[in-house]
């Protein structure tokens, strides 16, 4: 086995610390940026409750600045359709056509989530059935972010 | 001099920095705020309420008590104790500047009966929410004086979306239930006979 001799040079390890410390500082400024970002820009979470055959099942429809989102029965099972402000009080539109069917079927209601910026795409979708058979509820929407769905946790 | 022990140490920090780095990417989009989505449901029709109109970010009590009482003694110096129609009360209130500090009260015709227009005024001071946090600020006292099973109700403008969240937040600190209502641009308020809206609470 070779063995160093006494006059070869230490390897110093200063080099090496020199770029973990780096490494270090980087990954420090990553993970803040990145939490700066995620603060700053949360997204808005509705707790969808379990089906029950007793209880009115929401359908979510997300005012925007534009027009309207409509979430299908199941939010998260698919994508949601656009109508655009303009075409809100069509007949053909999926709004109206959605607002037909709720006027058949008591079982649902509709959930209006408002954005700021859809107030006035909720007041027009509201008086499209006002003095309707349809039920509404609303809830406001924060910040910019996509809404998201998640199943509401069992209760206790 | 002796790194050894040293750089264990800083291969270990760089390590778990590494894996809180990749959680921290991956999952930053996930960070989540629930939205509190709830039905809404009528309250008794005799529930007393403290209603507010949050506008220019602020947040302004509508003293609807007061302000009634301030028409009626206007309406009493205009016309002495007869009876007035509904026309002659808006003409009146269109020429005198009736209202408090916050609003000037209107009335207004509607198909659906008389309606109350409460205009913000340029001057009305109201309260940030930094000031709502404050313990000793108006809305809280107005929370507290509520009596039990009174209510507050919320109409909101689309400027101040943020600071709803911040008054409803402190509402259900303290167990007050609270409705409310989005309104568009900076019409004023307008307060129904028949209107429904403003006594619904989630």
């Amino acid at each position: 086995m070779a063995r160093r001799r006494s006059g070869d040079p230490e390897p110093t390890l200063f080099p090496f610390l020199s770029v973990l410390a780096a490494v270090m500082g980087t990954l420090i400024l990553i993970i803040s940026g990145m939490s700066q970002i995620a603060l700053a820009q949360p997204k808005p979470r509705i707790d969808v409750e379990r089906f029950h055959p007793q209880k009115k099942s929401p359908i979510y429809v997300e005012c925007r600045r534009f027009g309207l989102r409509i979430f299908p029965d199941e939010p998260s099972a698919g994508e949601p359709v656009f109508v655009w402000n303009k075409d809100i009080g069509s007949p053909s539109s999926a709004w109206m056509k959605l607002s037909a069917r709720l006027e058949l079927d008591s079982t649902s209601y509709v959930m209006f989530l408002v954005r700021a910026e859809g107030v006035g795409s909720f007041e027009r979708a509201r008086d499209t059935i006002s003095g309707t058979r349809v039920e509404f509820g609303y809830d406001p929407l924060f910040g910019d972010g996509e809404v998201r769905f998640r199943g509401k946790a069992r209760e206790p | 001099m002796c790194l050894d022990s040293f750089l264990d140490i800083v291969t270990n920090v760089v390590g778990v920095l590494i894996l809180v780095a990749v959680v921290t990417v991956l999952g930053a989009g996930d960070v989540a705020v629930s939205s509190g989505a709830s039905a809404t449901r009528s309250v008794d029709a005799s529930a007393p309420r403290a209603l507010f109109e949050l506008s220019r970010s602020e947040v302004f009590f509508v003293d609807e008590l007061r302000n009634g009482e301030r028409v009626l003694l206007e309406v009493q110096r205009t016309h002495g104790d007869r009876e007035i129609s509904s026309d002659e009360l808006v003409g009146t209130l269109a020429y005198a500047d009736v209202g408090d500090r916050n609003h000037r009260v209107r009335a207004e015709q509607l198909p659906s009966g008389l309606a109350w227009l409460y205009a913000l005024r340029a001057s009305a001071e109201g309260e940030t929410c930094e000031a709502l946090v404050a313990p000793d600020s108006l809305f809280r006292e107005k929370l507290s004086a509520l009596p039990p099973g009174g209510f507050v109700y919320f109409v909101v403008h689309d400027d101040s979306f943020e600071l709803f969240r911040c008054a409803r937040d402190i509402a259900r600190e303290r167990g007050v239930e609270f409705g409310w209502h989005p309104v568009e641009g900076k019409s004023p308020l307008r307060l129904s006979v028949s209107g429904h809206l403003g006594r619904r609470v989630q």
